[in-house]
């Protein structure tokens, strides 16, 4: 029995960068055991490995866009022979690198072991992984391994990607061979990282207070003041509210931090289809007493920043919901006659009438080290042949 | 423990002329708060924050009996009083309004509006929503002179009056008791037993403050004169006989007083700023200063003169947290034993102008909600931006949320392994650090084939892949938020527990529970409403694997129980377990798989949980093992503050058996700070009955407390034994507040030393930590914790005009917790060898050396003992630095630790350090010889300014010489960049630190020369640097009172520096001389000058005499990278070596020197032709039977030039093609192999129709291309054109055609093989887009490649650029070596590349330059061994040699033209010795070679045959 593990470096990864994947082959065979073959040590024909994506849509809602979308074509289904990584998986492979042969003709005597790195790009032009209500992005690195004379045996491992737009020039963070070639080349590992945290950062950086009058038509309701409109996942979506001035009472808000999915004209199963969005964190408070408030949106790591692909659009927004007095509510006053004592008392019941408002904001991704710090896919997982 | 976040939310105030705020107070179950203004009094409920009634006083009452002041609650929330400024106290009443029998809400929401309901409204609801209150004034009673203060006391009211009474009311206005007692007949004294009682002489003294406490039995009082103290009532009644006070010793100067009843505790604020906390001694009733709160004056300077006395003080509902507040402005919030958790006064903080801002805003009045997850301030902003106008005051209603530590209320075993903080809505969980483990980052680049594969099993592990654990720092906060659906009706989450995994929390609100698991991110409610409503969770709540166990008390059967929910089923009571308890349960903890609760009635219960997996939910089951009575140890249950079962022992075992399973051996309780340790009582089954009882074991009786340590407030243990490191993980950390924390380690006796019974088995160390400590990482020797951070949110650019700046929330920072790691290693190490007891130090460090910041806990350990010692006041009697320092020694990090830490530490500390460390000079030798030039390198900064210039720079040399012997080309960059620098300082400059200042005017020195004849001195016209050199040396000599010697050493030097140009290199000087004096002002600039380029010489010298080595070692590639990186310019040199070091003696050794270099393959014959020999059926069929048979033999022949060992692997990598020969694929195989030769067959006539063409151009070009070649070419047409066709599309028609005739794996088989050559054509791709070589090149490089490629398919992209970079690199020093005209070594190097038109281009140069006749004579004499030894040992390069046959004649042809008689012009006697030596050496080589045992066996495939290139090369 041969132990195959996989191990990622890390779980999540921006487009672009390497993905390192030890991959270990053991010779488990228990003591006692009758090995296959007469000799103890047991072989693997070959071992493969390779990137994809599976894209998989909901039948209901997507019409798949044919091949244009650089679907790569399944080899033959069926066949077991064959190292297929999408082989068994749901949906489409919208990306997949060439495979990588890890060894060919493995021997492993009893209880040895043998790891191989597996390298690979992620490419730059990768969708980033997504899981929405009619599509799905999702990543694997696939290691395939044949014994003679048996069927393929597959082994996967989950991975996220991340997509910073707007690097710039790609080839400028390639290799430039030095012209002399004894010259170490000059290229860092973590440069595309280095660079998308500079890109990130500068965006999301940026502190643009954004005033927002809220008023419907009887008159304000209050003013909303958000710090920033473009955050990493992880980060905090900071807003104040004053209701000072207001001449609508406001009795309570929800704040909901939601996505939206549009799926793209020429796939949509049916025109009128809505969009379709998804919350995350909320806030919600009573406010009627309240003079200025603020509240703390927590942006989940685990979100799928803004993206675009033939498919679908991801966006983000804030959904604000009002609740509204339909007519002022009294406050407490100064007894206007000298000896008389006055006492107020809440109103038993009010009115109310509702308002909803959608703010779009930017939601881009963040180091990937960070995320992977707190995600919770495994970073490795192991078969047996 | 507490924390801010944002900013605090301002509540709507009533209107100005109300009258300002006064105080806000909540009632007993802080669910009411009344708010008090000078005219009126409003009732606002908690949550929805809303105001529910309001009462305003007439005019006339506000005149008749003056403004409001202070409140109090009645106990059962019925009635408030407040007090007013003229003696009054005024009743009133409240009621719940009823509807229908029902308690009546107010603020029901009814739709109003036009538009439809949204969907999330109804979640929108608040529970139970917020109850109609009614307020009625029921009386006002007139207190004879004013009052001071009231507090309630059970259902009465105690009053101390401005005339020195305390009177007694009833809550209906009724005075109680006749008189009163007067305050000036209490008895005070220091304590209840012993001091004598003196009454209070001074009559009407009164109390400015009362605060009642039913645990402590009395009331903590302040009096006017600033002294304050504890007033017991003896029989708990307040009677005029029955109180007697104690002093609180040593305060003169209280303002304010806050009780903590769970702690013991009582707070009193000063006028100076402080606070001081008392705790009363058991034993005689005195109270004594636990701890001051101080601002410390590092952080804050001069915030406690600035901030006025401390005017409120307050105690979180659970006591864990203080919050105090200045007169003049700013609040803090403390732990309960001193640790400092916010403040407002740090700079931080500061938005306005320090003067300003302190008195911006003041709080006058304080009150903690809920849970103590809010705090209300009653703030007032005086604005004094008018300066000369009456301030203003502008009132606040500000609310500012925390977030909790979950160890506040719920202190179980797996919260404190995990970060994790508690908020009203929100849960915070850290996951601590993440150690990666990061491969690459430093590999080298050139080594692909060797890193890329490790063997664990095998037996050479000498190949691990480089790994290094690398620290990943993570702050980022895990933010679950809670449902509203549970929140909604089960406001305020009073536990929350995460498991030990870190991943499945749950939490507890007023009823029932929830559960979240992050892996899914749902969570888990009751599905049935009326049993979430049927319990309510009161002592806690944990996770025991997948099971939540919680203490609750069930409503419906109104009894307590113990409740274990599973994880993975609904929940839902018909899967839970449930056992009465008899008592209400206040704190649980597990230990293992012991459950030990806490009940109200003092007893402590263990139970033991199994688990069964009953079908089809897994359920769960307690058995009571044993109770334990505390309560002659406890004052009351509630200051039980945690209770924990440890498997520790006061004294320990050999580590050997506490590595083994430890069983529960002793409960550990934190009694209102104090650690009680109740171990089990073993004395009774010592010895004989072993075996039998293991049950009985079990319940082992506990013994007697033992008190560990006091002031504790929180705790940890591991329940985990990690046998490597036993002493962390055996240890107990106590958090103490601000006096740090505590660790109570065990020691372990030393296998080889008897027992000492002095020894203690156990040692608390104590250390100071900068942070507030949460969890304890046991075997990461780390503490994580948490503080309070701000955050600048600018308003000003879009603050309304309505909205002042000045107000309060605006003057608040935005507030952040952050996440803190602190490394505690270095703490117990020195604490340890401050105690003498270094080989446990010693044993701790060395069982966490694999942690990722080992050597920055060693420079931590280095770097603040040095700071402290060195910066001491008083001279140190016994200094801890020496001893640290030889600890330090006894790891390897010692020197690169000693260096980081001096560096980092000033410049004045060093000398201090280094005597205890040893000179810096001896300890770069020690760097030096143990090779970590890297380390040595950071020593030259040290020396540099701790010794003369010429000792660094001697040093400097030093260090270059090893770092070019070793390959370090960066850092011999680095080298020579800073002898250059040095070069440009001044000379002989003296350390920058004045080292010894003593010694400084020994040589006085000679005033400057006037005029003299030095400046009529035509410095300029000296054109040879190194001569004005000396000039300026002897200069310097005649001015320097040095010793002669030194002076004759210098010439010396000067003189060898000025002859080495024409002298070997191995003469160099090897110190450098040291600098002169040039301070002579007129000529400092020109001398230096020259200096400097004296100084660039020796550099150069050295650089040369490395590169001379290089070249003569034949080490051409080392000889590259090292021209690359130091900036050497190579071409020069050569041309100047040309005939010495550059000259070629043996060119067999320097081809094989080449060839193991580069890694250069050496020639193979081509085994394709190889194969179509021996198999002559099916040409590609036999593939696979190649790659298991010949070409094993024919590889191993081809590369026994290298040394390498991917060698070894090389039959690995082959075996690929093995898979096609496995017999099941044969058949498909075959029918390829057809297809195939078919079409190499066609193919074979365009190649050669192409091969003609090519030909033909070659023919014009290069006449020396003999006949014999073309012929060859024929031959070779067959392969070629196999690999011509290996091309993509090619085989992919190929195989789609195949797929329509053979079996459909049999096309997966071939989309393999596709897949397969497609990564080999990265290579041609690769090439073609380089563009380095010429065009003609590609084909060879392909032929080449292919061969590997096929024999070596599964090599990565990554090594194939390899291959080509080591091309490239080649190929370039071709190019330096024919710039150069070193002949020889181009002429080696065109060989090893097999470059035909190098070697033309070599021998052309030869003819048409006049080319010193030996040089050409060598040459031709040179390939005529290499001929001979292609013939005998590498058949491989025979088909080359035979390409270039031409050439070697057309060299033949120069020597005999220019003379058989040689002419030897070579200067140098060495050379022409060397040249002598020639024939010998040349034979020697030669014949070592061919007795060469590895070569020797590989003799058996000798196919010489087909130079397979020869056409290609011929091309250009």
């Amino acid at each position: 029995m041969i132990i195959v593990e996989a191990r990622l470096d890390r779980t999540v990864y921006l487009a672009g960068e390497v993905l390192e994947c030890f991959v270990s082959f053991t010779n488990q065979t228990p003591e006692g055991a009758v090995p296959l073959n007469s000799s103890d040590s047991e072989s693997l024909a070959w071992a493969s490995a390779q990137l994809h994506c599976q894209c998989s849509v909901s039948e209901a809602r997507v019409v798949w866009p044919g091949e244009d979308t650089g679907e790569v074509p399944h080899g033959q289904e069926g066949s077991d022979t064959v190292f297929i990584p999408s082989r068994g998986e749901r949906g489409h492979t919208v990306l997949s690198t060439s495979p990588r042969i890890l060894f060919c003709d493995l021997k492993l005597h009893k209880g040895e072991t043998k790891t191989y790195l597996y390298r690979e790009v992620i490419p730059r032009e990768a969708p980033p992984s997504y899981r929405g209500h009619s599509v799905k992005y999702s990543y694997k690195v696939t290691i395939g391994t044949q014994r003679v004379g048996a069927p393929t045996k597959l082994l996967r491992v989950p991975f996220r990607v991340l997509v910073v737009y707007d690097l710039g020039d790609p080839t400028v963070y390639e290799e430039v061979p030095p012209s002399n070639p004894f010259l170490e080349e000059q290229r860092q590992e973590g440069s595309l990282l280095e660079l998308a945290g500079q890109v990130l950062t500068t965006i999301t950086g940026r502190k643009s207070p954004n005033v927002y009058n809220i008023t419907n038509q009887r008159g304000t309701v209050g003013k909303f003041t958000l710090f920033k409109s473009a955050y990493r996942i992880g980060e905090d979506i900071v807003g104040s509210f004053d209701y000072a001035g207001a001449s609508v009472p406001c009795m309570q808000f929800t704040v909901t931090l939601q996505s939206e999915e549009h799926i793209a004209e020429e796939c949509r199963r049916k025109p009128s289809q809505a969009v379709a969005t998804m919350s995350f964190s909320r806030h919600h408070e009573f406010c009627l007493h309240t003079q200025r408030g603020h509240m703390i949106l927590p942006i989940p790591l685990s979100a799928t920043p803004s993206f675009m692909t033939d498919i679908v659009t991801v966006k983000w927004r804030l959904h604000f919901e009002f609740v509204l007095a339909c007519s002022p509510i009294s406050q407490p006053e100064l007894p206007t006659s000298q000896s008389e004592s006055t006492t107020w008392q809440g109103p038993s019941s009010v009115a109310v009438d509702t308002m909803v408002w959608d703010l779009p904001i930017k939601v881009l991704p963040t180091n990937p080290l960070q995320a992977t710090a707190v995600s919770l896919i495994k970073s490795s997982s192991s078969i047996k042949v | 423990m507490y924390f801010p976040v944002g900013w605090p939310k301002a509540l709507a105030v009533p209107p100005e002329d109300i009258g300002g705020l006064h105080s806000v107070l909540c009632n007993r179950d802080r669910v009411l708060f009344a708010v008090i203004t000078e005219r009126s009094l409003a009732i606002w409920y908690c949550r929805p924050c809303v105001q529910i009634v309001c009462h305003c006083r007439s005019e006339e009452s506000v005149r008749t009996l003056g403004t409001n002041q202070k409140a109090a609650w009645r106990p059962d929330s019925t009635s408030v009083a407040v007090t007013t400024s003229q003696g009054h106290i005024l009743f009133y009443h409240l009621e719940r309004e009823v509807l229908a029998g029902h308690g009546a809400n107010c603020y029901n929401q009814t739709r109003g509006g036009r538009f439809p309901s949204m969907r999330s409204s109804s979640s929108m609801e608040y529970g139970e929503g917020v109850p109609s209150i009614r307020m009625t004034f029921f009386t006002s009673v007139q207190i004879i002179g004013k009052i001071e203060c009231l507090v309630c006391v059970r259902d009465e009211l105690l009053v101390a009056t401005g005339n020195g009474m305390l009177q007694r009311l009833r809550w209906d206005g009724v005075v109680n008791g006749k008189t009163g007692i007067n305050i000036a007949s209490i008895p005070f004294s220091i304590d209840l037993q012993h001091s004598r009682a003196s009454t209070l002489d001074t009559p009407g003294i009164t109390f400015t403050h009362i605060e009642y406490s039913g645990l402590l039995g009395g009331f903590a009082v302040v009096l006017p004169d600033g002294r304050a103290g504890l007033v017991n009532t003896l029989a708990g009644k307040v009677e005029n006989n029955s109180l007697q006070g104690v002093w609180a010793q040593g305060l003169e100067n209280v303002t304010c007083v806050a009780v903590n009843n769970r702690y013991r505790l009582i707070a009193f604020g000063c006028t100076d700023g402080l606070g001081v906390v008392y705790t009363v001694d058991d034993m005689t009733g005195a109270l004594q200063v636990s701890h001051r709160l101080e601002l410390s004056t590092k952080d804050y300077p001069d915030a406690c003169m600035a901030c006025g006395p401390v005017s409120r003080l307050r105690w979180s509902p659970d006591g864990c947290v203080l919050a105090m507040a200045w007169d003049r402005g700013g609040m803090a919030v403390w732990s309960v034993y001193g640790a400092l958790l916010m403040c407002t006064l740090g700079a931080d903080q500061g938005l306005y102008q320090e003067s300003l801002r302190l008195h911006l805003f003041r709080i006058k009045s304080m009150c903690w909600s809920m849970e103590g997850y809010q705090l209300w301030m009653a703030c007032e902003t005086l604005d004094r931006t008018e300066v000369m106008e009456l301030p203003t005051a502008t009132s606040e209603l500000l609310q500012l949320q925390f977030v909790k530590s979950t160890l506040t209320v719920n202190p179980c075993a797996t919260n404190h392994e995990h970060l994790f903080l508690q908020g009203e809505d929100k849960l915070f969980i850290n996951t601590g650090d993440l150690v990666m483990k990061q491969q690459w980052k430093d590999a080298n680049m050139n080594r692909p084939l060797r890193e890329s594969i490790t063997r664990s099993g095998d037996s050479s592990p000498q190949k691990p892949v480089r790994q290094s654990n690398i620290l990943v720092g993570n702050k980022q906060w895990l933010v679950v938020q809670i449902p509203i659906t549970y929140l909604g009706s089960n406001w305020p989450i009073r536990y929350a527990a995460i498991d030990r995994t870190g991943f499945c929390i749950a939490v507890a609100g007023r009823c029932g529970l929830a559960h979240y698991a992050m892996f899914t991110r749902k969570w888990k409610l009751f599905g049935n409403e009326t049993q979430e409503k049927d319990m309510v969770v009161t002592g806690g709540l944990t996770w025991w694997r997948d099971f939540i166990i919680c203490a609750c008390y069930n409503l419906n059967e109104n009894r307590d129980e113990l409740r274990m929910y599973p994880r993975a089923s609904n929940l839902d009571n018909a899967f839970a377990y449930s056992c009465k308890v008899p008592s209400q349960i206040l704190l649980l903890n597990l230990f293992r798989d012991m459950l030990v609760v806490f009940c109200a009635d003092c007893h402590i219960a263990l139970y033991s949980i199994e688990r069964r997996d009953a079908n089809p939910n897994p359920s769960a089951s307690l058995t009571l093992l044993q109770e334990i009575s505390l309560a002659s140890y406890i004052p009351h249950a509630v200051t039980v503050i945690s209770v924990t079962l440890t498997s520790l022992r006061t004294e320990t075992a050999s580590s050997k058996q506490t590595s083994s399973r430890r069983e529960a051996e002793s409960l550990i309780v934190n009694v209102a700070g104090r650690l009680l340790m109740l171990q089990r009582d073993r004395s009774m089954t010592s010895g004989k009955e072993n075996g039998d009882v293991r049950k009985k074991e079990k319940i082992l009786p506990f013994c007697a407390p033992v008190v560990l340590a006091s002031c504790v407030e929180n705790m940890w243990s591991s329940s985990r034994s990690s046998p490597d490191k036993v002493h962390l993980s055996e240890a107990l950390w106590l958090g103490c507040g601000a006096s740090g924390m505590k660790v109570w380690l065990p020691l372990f006796p030393r296998n080889d030393e008897k027992r000492h019974s002095f020894l203690s088995k156990r040692i608390m160390l104590p250390f100071q930590l900068s942070i507030y400590p949460l969890a304890v990482l046991f075997e990461d020797a780390v503490v994580l914790g948490a503080a309070n951070d701000t955050m600048k949110y600018d308003f000003q650019d879009c603050a309304s005009p309505s909205v002042s700046d000045s107000t309060p929330t605006r003057l608040f920072p935005f507030n952040v917790v952050d996440r803190t790691t602190q490394v505690y290693l270095h703490h117990i190490v020195r604490e340890l060898l401050r105690r003498n007891l270094g080989s446990h130090a010693l044993q701790i460090a060395k069982s966490c050396r694999s942690l990722p910041y080992f050597s920055h806990v060693l420079e931590l350990l280095l770097h603040q003992v040095l700071e402290e010692e060195a910066t001491a006041h008083e001279p140190i009697p016994d200094p801890l630095l020496p001893r640290i320092v030889d600890f330090i020694r006894e790891f390897p990090e010692f020197l690169q630790t000693i260096v980081h830490c001096a560096r980092k530490t000033e410049i004045a500390l060093w000398s201090y350090l280094f005597a205890s460390a040893g000179s810096p000079k001896d300890l770069f030798e020690q760097c030096l010889q143990s090779g970590s030039l890297e380390t040595a390198s950071s020593y030259l900064i040290i020396l540099q300014n701790l010794e003369p210039a010429a000792v660094s720079r001697q040093h400097a040399t030093l260090l270059l010489d090893a770092s070019l012997d070793k390959g370090k080309w960066e850092l011999a960059k680095d080298l020579v960049r800073f002898l250059r620098a040095i070069g440009n300082e001044d000379p002989e400059s003296p350390p920058r630190t004045p080292v010894n200042p003593i010694n400084a005017p020994i040589y006085p020195l000679p005033p400057p020369p006037q005029d003299g004849p030095f400046p009529g001195f035509a410095f300029g016209s000296q054109a040879r640097p190194v001569r004005s050199y000396s000039m300026g040396e002897n200069l310097a000599g005649v001015r320097e009172r040095g010793s002669a010697k030194e002076r004759d050493r210098e010439r010396h030097h000067s003189v060898q520096a000025t002859s080495t140009t024409n002298k070997k290199a191995t003469a160099a000087p090897k110190d450098i001389p040291p600098r002169v004096r040039a301070d002579c002002g007129v000529f400092t600039g020109t001398l230096k000058h020259l200096e400097d380029t004296a100084e660039h010489f020796f550099i150069d010298v050295i650089l040369q005499r490395h590169a001379r080595k290089l070249l003569g070692a034949g080490r051409l590639r080392e000889l590259g990278s090292f021209a690359a990186h130091l900036n050497f310019e190579l071409i020069g040199w050569l041309q100047k070596e040309r005939s010495r070091a550059a000259r070629v003696d043996d060119f067999v050794t320097s081809l094989h020197t080449l060839h193991r270099d580069f890694q250069w393959p050496m020639p193979v014959i081509a085994l394709s032709q190889v194969i179509s020999r021996s198999n002559s059926g099916s040409k590609i069929g036999s593939v696979g039977e190649r790659s298991r048979s010949s070409s094993y033999d024919a590889l191993e022949i081809g590369m026994n030039g290298m040394t390498l060992n991917d060698i070894s692997e090389g039959p690995n990598r082959l075996r690929p093609n093995g898979m096609y020969a496995s017999p099941s694929l044969r058949s498909s195989m075959d029918l390829l192999c057809d297809e195939l030769r078919q079409e190499a067959m066609d193919s074979r006539q365009f190649n050669s129709n192409q091969k003609g063409d090519n030909g033909s151009t070659a023919a014009t070009e290069t006449s020396e291309m003999s006949a014999s070649i073309v012929a060859d070419d024929s031959e070779l047409t067959l392969d070629d054109s196999m690999w011509n066709l290996a091309n993509l599309d090619e085989l992919e028609a190929l195989s789609q055609e195949l797929a329509c005739r053979g079996p459909p794996h049999c096309e997966t088989q071939l989309r393999y093989l596709l897949h397969v050559m497609m990564e080999a054509g990265y290579l041609e791709l690769a090439v073609n887009c380089q563009s380095l070589f010429e065009c003609r090149y590609l084909l060879h490089v392909m032929m080449e490649a292919g061969y590997l490629e096929l024999a070596v398919n599964c090599q990565s992209l990554f090594e194939r650029r390899y291959l080509l970079h080591v091309m490239m690199e080649a190929g370039y020093l071709l190019h330096v070596m024919m710039e150069a005209g070193c002949l020889e070594w181009a002429m080696l190097i065109s060989l090893v590349l097999r470059d035909s038109m190098g070697v033309t281009r070599v021998v052309n140069t030869a003819s048409l330059t006049d080319m010193p006749i030996d040089v050409v004579g060598r040459m031709r004499e040179g390939l005529s061994y290499l001929e001979l030894w292609a013939d005998t040992e590498c058949p491989g390069y025979k088909p080359f040699l035979l390409v270039i046959r031409g050439q070697a004649e057309v060299l033949t042809g120069i020597v005999d033209i220019q003379g058989s008689p040689q002419v030897t012009p070579i200067p140098t006697p060495e050379s022409s010795l060397t040249s002598a030596d020639f024939h010998a050496l040349g034979f020697h080589g030669n014949t070592s070679d061919t007795e060469n045992p590895e070569n020797e066996e590989k003799q058996s495939v000798v196919e010489t045959e087909l130079p397979q290139d020869s056409g290609q090369c011929a091309l250009s």
